[in-house]
C-alpha cells in the first residue's frame, strides 16, 4: 500500500470500492458514458488513495464535471451563464472606475457627485447584466430538472413540488463540490459525496423495499402510530 | 397530525410514481389532505396515455387515498374531486364515484350530470357497477330525484349514431344488468310506484326500438316467446335485456305492494294501460296473488273480451282465471263463458282458408277446451257438454297456459328394445324390419327407422354368426338397415368376434351396385351411405386381427375395391365446396367414398403381402398388377382431380416406401413432384406427417425436399393454414433437423441452409423453434453427448447462416432459442448462450421456457442465472411477464442472495429491489435478515 499521507487508514476505508459502489458504477455506465462514469470512479479513488492536500479538490472537481456533463449527454440544452462570471466582470469594471473619484464617506459613496460618461456606461451595462443574470438560476434549475427527468423518467411524472425539491438537493450538492475545489469542510464534503451516491442510486437503481420501509415509517410517525 | 416538516421529508423521499403510489396507499388519516393539497403533492390527475391502438389509464394515487378517507372528510374530498372533474381519465371517475358512495348524498348531487356523461363514455371501465352502488346509496339517503335520474341513466337503451346498422346497447353488461337493475328497482320501491315506474318507461322505450309497430297500429312484443311467464319459470329464457327489465319491474312493484297494498289497483290499472302486452302481463301477474284485495277490478278484467282475445296475455290470464274465477258474480261468470264462445268463433273464422290443413272446427274446440277446462267446476250442463266434446276431439293439452312450449331431446328411439330384438330369430327380425312403418310426427320418444337401425347394430355385433346367413335379405330392406347390419359386423370385429365372410362379401358386392333413386331430400338413409359402411368393414377386415378376411377371398375383396375406387364421390363440385382448405386433405379423403376406398386399396396391398408370408423383395406391380394399374391411372390429374384421393397416396407413402421402394421411386415425380400443385402438395404433406427422413426417403424425395425448401424461402410470411391438425412446415423442418442430427454425412445435401439463409426471420424462427421443441421433448436419458454435440453444431450453423440478419428480424429469428434452453441440453452450454442473446437485446420467446428451466441451474451457476434475471428485469416494460414467474425468479435469487460473494449478494439485492418496482412485492422477504419477520 503506497503512502497516502496522514489520514488514518480507517477514515479512508470509508471510500473502499464496496459492492454498492461497483454496482453504481455499472449503472452509470449503462445510463451515461464511460467518461462521466470515470469521473465518479476517479472521485472515489481520489478520496481513497489521493494525497491529503488535494484529494477533496480532485473529488469535488470530478463530481462537478459529472454533474455538468450530464445535461450534455442527455441532450438537454446547457445553461452556460454563471454568477461567478458576472462577479469577475463587475470586479474588473469597478476597479477601472475607482481611480480619481472621491473616497467613501461613512456609509456613502459619491453622494452628490455627477454621473459622468464612464460611470453612465458602467451603470447601463450593469443594468443589462442584472437583467440577464437574474434569469441564470431559474434556467439552470430547469436544465437540471430536464436532465434528471431524462436520467430517471419516473421523476418527471411526480408532482412539480417533488421535482423542485429533488433539483434543489442536486444543485446544493453541486455547490458543495464547487466549494471543495478551493476550501473544504471535510465532513460536509464526505457526507455530500455519500448523499450524491444515494441520490444517483435512487435515480438509477432504487432500493424499492428500503424506500418503502422508510415511507411507511414516516407515515406512521406522522399519523401518530409509529409503534403499531 | 402530519406536520410541514414531515411533508418536506416526503418530498425528498417519494421521488417516483411507484413510491408516490405506495405513499398514498399507506395514508389513513384525513389530516394529510390539506397539507398535501397546499404542498402541491396531490398533483394533477394523470391523463390517459394513447399507445398504438390502445390507451393506458394510469391510477391517480391521490384519488385512491380520497376514496379511503371520504367518509371522514366528505367536504374536503368532494371539493378536491370537484376540482379534478374535467379529467379524461376513467380511473379518476371511478374513484370519484366510489368516494361519493361513502359520503352523505348532498355531496353527490352536483356530480350527477358528470356521472351520466362518464358512465356512457366508451372508456367507462366498469364505472357502471360503481354507479349502481351510488344509486342504491342515494336511495338509502332519501335522495329521490337524483337516484331516479341515475337509475334511468343506467337502464337506458342507447341508440348509436349509425343505428340501425349498429345494435342499440346498455351500459351494463348482460350479467350486471340482470343483477343491478332488479336490485335498484326493489330499492326504489321505497319511493312508491314512481320508483319502479322508471323501468316501465325504459322497457317501453326498448320495445319501441326493437319491436317496430305493426301495420294495424297494435304493439306486438312477442313476449310469450322471450318471457313465457312473468313469474320465475323454467320456460323463461332470461338472456334478453328486456326480460331483465321485466324482472326489475315485477320485483319493484312486488316490493311496493308489500309495503303499501292499497296501491294495488292504481299500479295494475296503470300497467294495463300500456300499449305493450308484456307490461300489461306484469299487471295481470301482480293480480294473480292479490286478486282478493280488488274483486271489482278482477271481475272487470276477467270479463273483458279484449283481454281474453289477446293471446299474449294467455299465461297470466289463465292463472288469474284459475285462481279468481270463483270471486265473480253469476252474471260475470256467464259473461266470461260467453266471451269464450265469442273468441272461439272469431279464432275459428280467422283460420278458415288461411292454409290448407286449417280446420276451423278443431280450432274452435281448442279455444273452448283451453278456457273452460280451468273453470269446469262452475259450468252448467250445456257448457260442460261443449267442453267434453272439445276434449273428446282434441285430447288433453299438457300446457294450456302457454301459447308456445319449448322442449328438447337428443337421440333416436327404437320401436323395439334391444332385448325385444334379440328375442326374435334373424328371420323374424328381417321380417319386422321389412314391415315396420315409421309413424308420422317427431319428438322425444317418437320411434324412427334410424333408432331401429341403431338398435340393430348392437344386436348384430353381439352375435354376428347368427345374422350372417341372412345377409342377402338385408339388400331388400331400407339402406338404413343394411347400414346397421354392416356396422354391426364391423363392431363385432372391433370386439374380436369372427364370422363367415363369404355371404357378407357377396351381399356387399350387390350393395355397392345399388344407387339411390329420386330426390335426396326427405330420404332418411341412402345406399351411398351404405357404401361407406362397406369400406369401413373392409378396412377392419384387412387388419391383422381376429376375424381378418382370409387370403382365399382375395378376388372378391379386389372386386369390391375395384368397384368402390371408381365411385364418383367426391365430385369436383363437392370437393370445391367441402374439401380443402375447409377440411384438411387427409380428413377429407376419409370422408368421401372414393378417398376412403383408396385407403382400403392400400390396406389391401399390405394385407396381401402379410397374408402371403411377408416375403422380401415384394413387387407391387408384380404381385398386384391390377391394383398397381388402378393407382397409376388415378395419378393422372385428368382422370382423377381429387386432392382428397391424392392425400390418401401421401398417407400411405412411408409404408409403400418400405414395401417396394422401386415402385415409389418410379412414381415419385407423379405422386409428389416438386410439391408445387395442390395434388402434389396434398401427397407430400401427407408423407411429411407420417414419414421420417430416412436415408431412403432422402434419396427418393431429395428433389422434393429441395423444391419445398425453396418455396418456403421465397415467402415473406408464414402461410395461413386452415383446418389442419398439424403444420406441414413444422413437420418438414422436423424432417430436416432430424436428418441433420442423425445423418451427419448427409448434412451438406440437406436444404436446411436454404431455410436459414433465406433472410426471412419468420422461417428462421420456425427452424429454431422446431429444433428446440424436438430436443425439449427428448428425455434426459436420451440426450447423449453425441446428440448434445450435434445440437451445438446446429446452433453454430444457425448463427453462421443468419449472420446477415439484423435489427428486429434478427431478434425475432433467434428468440425461440428459449425452447433449446428448456431442454436437457447441458446448462454449461445453453446458459452462456442465452446470456449472449439477452445481451444482444434478444428477448427469449416463450419466456416461460426460460423461467421454467432457470432455477435448475441456479445452484451450479448462481452468477449466470442471476444475470439472466437481471437482463429479463431490464426489459421490465412487460411487468406481467416477470410477475407470473415470481416463484421461479425467487428460486434463482434465493441462491444468489445467500452467496458468499459480496458482489453477487449485492447484485441479487439490487435485482430484488428492481423487481419490487415491477410488482414482485413477495421478493421483499428475501431481504429480511434471519429472525426478522
Amino acid at each position: 500500500m503506497p503512502d497516502l499521507g496522514v489520514t488514518p487508514e480507517a477514515v479512508r476505508d470509508r471510500w473502499n470500492p464496496t459492492p454498492k459502489r461497483v454496482l453504481l458504477r455499472e449503472q452509470l455506465l449503462k445510463a451515461t458514458t464511460p467518461r462521466l462514469t470515470a469521473y465518479y470512479w476517479e472521485a472515489i479513488r481520489a478520496l481513497r488513495d489521493g494525497d491529503d492536500e488535494i484529494r477533496y479538490g480532485i473529488a469535488g472537481h470530478a463530481l462537478r464535471e459529472l454533474q455538468n456533463g450530464l445535461p450534455n449527454h442527455l441532450e438537454v440544452p446547457e445553461e452556460r451563464g454563471r454568477l461567478g462570471d458576472f462577479f469577475d466582470w463587475l470586479q474588473g469594471q469597478w476597479s477601472k472606475l475607482l481611480p480619481n473619484r472621491p473616497a467613501k464617506v461613512n456609509a456613502e459613496l459619491w453622494t452628490g457627485a455627477e454621473i459622468d460618461q464612464p460611470l453612465g456606461v458602467f451603470l447601463g451595462a450593469l443594468h443589462d447584466k442584472i437583467e440577464i443574470y437574474s434569469g441564470v438560476n431559474p434556467r439552470r434549475r430547469e436544465m437540471h430538472r430536464s436532465a434528471l427527468g431524462r436520467l430517471d423518467p419516473g421523476l418527471s411524472r411526480t408532482p412539480e413540488a417533488v421535482q423542485l425539491a429533488i433539483v434543489k438537493t442536486w444543485m446544493d450538492l453541486g455547490d458543495v463540490f464547487n466549494k471543495a475545489t478551493h476550501s473544504s469542510n471535510t465532513e460536509e464534503f464526505e457526507g455530500a459525496v455519500e448523499t450524491f451516491e444515494d441520490f444517483l442510486i435512487d435515480r438509477l437503481a432504487p432500493k424499492t423495499f428500503e424506500k418503502r420501509d422508510a415511507i411507511k415509517a414516516l407515515v406512521q410517525e406522522a399519523e401518530g402510530h409509529a409503534n403499531t | 397530525m402530519p406536520t410541514p416538516e414531515q411533508l418536506a421529508r416526503v418530498k425528498l423521499l417519494v421521488t417516483s410514481p411507484d413510491e408516490l403510489a405506495y405513499f398514498f396507499d399507506q395514508l389513513t388519516s384525513p389530516d394529510w389532505l390539506p397539507l398535501l393539497r397546499d404542498g402541491g403533492l396531490l398533483g394533477d390527475p394523470p391523463e390517459p396515455i394513447e399507445q398504438g391502438d390502445g390507451v393506458l389509464f394510469p391510477f391517480w394515487p391521490a384519488s385512491r387515498y380520497m376514496v379511503r378517507i371520504a367518509a371522514d372528510a366528505p367536504g374536503a374530498v368532494a371539493a378536491t374531486l370537484w376540482a379534478a372533474r374535467n379529467s379524461r381519465n376513467p380511473r379518476v371517475w371511478w374513484d370519484a364515484v366510489d368516494a361519493l358512495v361513502k359520503m352523505p348524498a348532498e355531496h353527490a348531487i352536483r356530480f350527477i350530470p358528470l356521472i351520466e356523461g362518464w358512465v356512457h363514455h366508451p372508456w367507462r371501465l366498469g364505472l357502471e357497477t360503481s354507479t349502481a352502488k351510488l344509486v342504491l346509496h342515494l336511495i338509502t339517503d332519501g335522495a329521490r330525484d337524483p337516484a331516479i335520474e341515475l337509475a334511468r341513466t343506467l337502464a337506458r337503451l342507447v341508440r348509436p349514431e349509425d343505428w340501425p346498422q349498429s345494435e342499440p346497447w346498455v351500459v351494463l353488461d348482460d350479467y350486471d344488468y340482470g343483477r343491478e337493475i332488479p336490485a335498484i328497482s326493489r330499492a326504489l320501491a321505497v319511493f312508491g310506484p314512481s320508483g319502479p315506474a322508471v323501468f316501465v318507461e325504459q322497457l317501453e322505450a326498448f320495445l319501441a326500438v326493437e319491436r317496430p309497430e305493426r301495420g294495424d297500429g297494435r304493439r306486438d312484443d312477442l313476449s310469450f316467446i322471450w318471457r313465457p311467464a312473468i313469474e320465475d319459470h323454467e320456460q323463461n329464457w332470461d338472456f334478453e335485456r328486456e326480460a331483465k327489465l321485466v324482472i326489475a319491474i315485477r320485483d319493484g312493484f312486488e316490493e311496493v305492494l308489500e309495503g303499501a297494498p292499497e296501491e294495488l289497483e292504481g299500479v295494475v290499472t296503470g300497467l294495463l294501460a300500456s300499449a305493450w302486452p308484456v307490461v300489461r302481463r306484469i299487471g295481470l301477474h301482480l293480480l294473480v296473488g292479490r286478486g282478493d284485495q280488488v274483486p271489482a277490478l278482477v271481475e272487470k278484467i276477467l270479463t273483458s273480451r279484449d283481454i281474453l282475445a289477446e293471446d299474449h296475455h294467455r299465461h297470466e290470464f289463465y292463472h288469474l282465471l284459475s285462481s279468481r274465477f270463483g270471486l265473480l258474480s253469476p252474471a260475470a261468470k256467464r259473461s266470461f263463458v260467453d266471451n269464450v264462445h265469442s273468441v272461439a268463433d272469431a279464432t275459428a273464422a280467422s283460420v278458415a282458408g288461411r292454409w290448407a290443413e286449417a280446420d276451423p272446427t278443431i280450432t274452435r274446440k281448442v279455444v273452448i277446451r283451453r278456457w273452460l277446462s280451468p273453470i269446469s267446476g262452475y259450468l252448467g250442463e250445456t257448457d260442460l257438454a261443449d267442453l267434453e266434446a272439445a276434449r273428446a276431439e282434441t285430447g288433453e293439452d299438457p300446457h294450456p297456459d302457454f301459447p308456445s312450449y319449448h322442449m328438447s331431446w337428443m337421440g333416436s328411439t327404437s320401436p323395439l328394445s334391444s332385448d325385444e330384438l334379440r328375442s326374435r330369430s334373424p328371420e323374424e327380425i328381417v321380417d319386422y324390419l321389412a314391415t315396420w312403418e315409421e309413424p308420422e310426427g317427431f319428438g322425444p320418444g317418437h320411434p324412427s327407422t334410424e333408432g331401429l337401425a341403431q338398435q340393430l347394430v348392437d344386436v348384430v355385433a353381439d352375435d354376428p354368426d347368427r345374422f350372417v346367413p341372412s345377409a342377402p335379405r338385408y339388400l331388400r330392406l331400407k339402406p338404413a338397415y343394411f347400414d346397421g347390419f354392416i356396422n354391426g359386423l364391423q363392431k363385432a370385429l372391433q370386439n374380436g368376434k369372427a364370422f363367415d365372410w363369404e355371404p357378407v362379401l357377396g351381399a356387399c358386392q350387390v350393395a355397392i351396385g345399388k344407387v339411390d333413386e329420386g330426390p335426396a331430400e326427405g330420404r332418411d338413409s341412402t345406399w351411398h351411405g351404405a357404401h361407406m359402411a362397406v369400406i369401413r368393414l373392409l378396412e377392419r377386415g384387412l387388419e391383422d386381427n381376429t376375424g381378418e378376411i382370409p387370403l382365399a377371398a382375395r378376388d372378391r375383396v379386389w372386386a369390391l375395391i375395384a368397384g368402390l375406387v371408381e365411385d364418383p364421390d367426391p365430385t369436383p363440385a363437392d370437393e370445391e365446396r367441402f374439401g380443402p382448405p375447409n377440411m384438411e386433405p387427409e380428413t377429407y379423403s376419409l370422408n368421401t367414398t372414393r378417398g376412403a376406398a383408396f385407403h382400403g386399396l392400400f390396406q389391401y396391398l399390405f394385407w396381401h403381402h402379410r397374408s402371403a408370408g411377408m416375403l422380401k423383395g415384394w413387387s407391387i406391380a408384380g404381385q398386384d398388377p391390377e391394383a398397381s394399374a388402378v393407382l397409376d391411372t388415378h395419378l393422372d390429374p385428368g382422370r382423377d382431380p381429387s386432392v382428397g384421393v391424392r392425400a390418401a397416396y401421401g398417407w400411405w407413402l412411408p409404408y409403400l416406401l418400405d414395401l417396394d421402394p422401386g415402385w415409389v421411386r418410379d412414381r415419385s415425380a407423379q405422386i409428389v413432384g416438386r410439391a408445387e400443385t395442390d395434388l402434389e402438395r396434398a401427397a407430400w404433406e401427407g408423407f411429411l406427417f407420417r414419414g421420417g427422413p430416412s436415408t431412403l426417403a432422402l434419396d427418393v424425395f431429395g428433389g422434393t425436399y429441395e423444391a419445398y425448401a425453396e418455396q418456403l424461402a421465397s415467402m415473406d410470411a408464414k402461410p395461413a393454414t386452415r383446418a389442419r391438425a398439424g403444420e406441414p412446415i413444422q413437420f418438414f423442418i422436423d424432417h430436416l433437423v432430424q436428418a441433420w442430427l442423425w445423418l451427419p454425412d448427409r448434412r451438406d445435401l440437406l436444404p436446411l441452409g436454404t431455410l436459414l439463409a433465406s433472410g426471412k426471420p419468420w422461417l428462421v424462427a420456425e427452424v429454431v423453434e422446431e429444433a428446440g421443441r424436438l430436443i425439449g421433448r427428448t428425455e434426459a436419458k436420451d440426450v447423449s453427448p453425441e446428440l448434445a454435440s450435434a445440437y451445438r453444431d446446429l446452433w453454430t450453423f444457425v448463427l453462421r447462416a443468419t449472420a446477415d440478419l439484423e435489427g428486429d428480424g434478427f431478434k425475432k429469428a433467434l428468440a425461440p432459442f428459449a425452447w433449446w434452453f428448456d431442454s436437457e441440453l447441458p446448462g454449461e452450454w445453453t446458459l452462456p448462450e442465452l446470456l449472449r442473446l439477452l445481451e444482444r437485446g434478444i428477448k427469449p420467446d416463450p419466456d416461460f421456457s426460460v423461467f421454467r428451466r432457470l432455477p435448475s441451474f441456479a445452484a451450479d451457476h448462481p452468477e449466470e442465472t442471476l444475470r439472466v434475471v437481471e437482463l429479463l428485469a431490464d426489459g421490465g416494460g412487460e411487468r406481467w411477464t416477470v410477475q407470473v414467474h415470481e416463484g421461479e425468479i425467487r428460486k434463482v435469487l434465493e441462491v444468489s442472495i445467500h452467496s458468499a460473494d459480496d458482489l453477487i449478494r449485492a447484485r441479487a439485492e439490487d435485482v430484488v429491489h428492481r423487481l419490487g418496482r415491477l410488482g414482485l412485492g413477495g421478493l421483499a422477504s428475501l431481504l429480511q435478515p434471519p429472525g426478522r419477520t
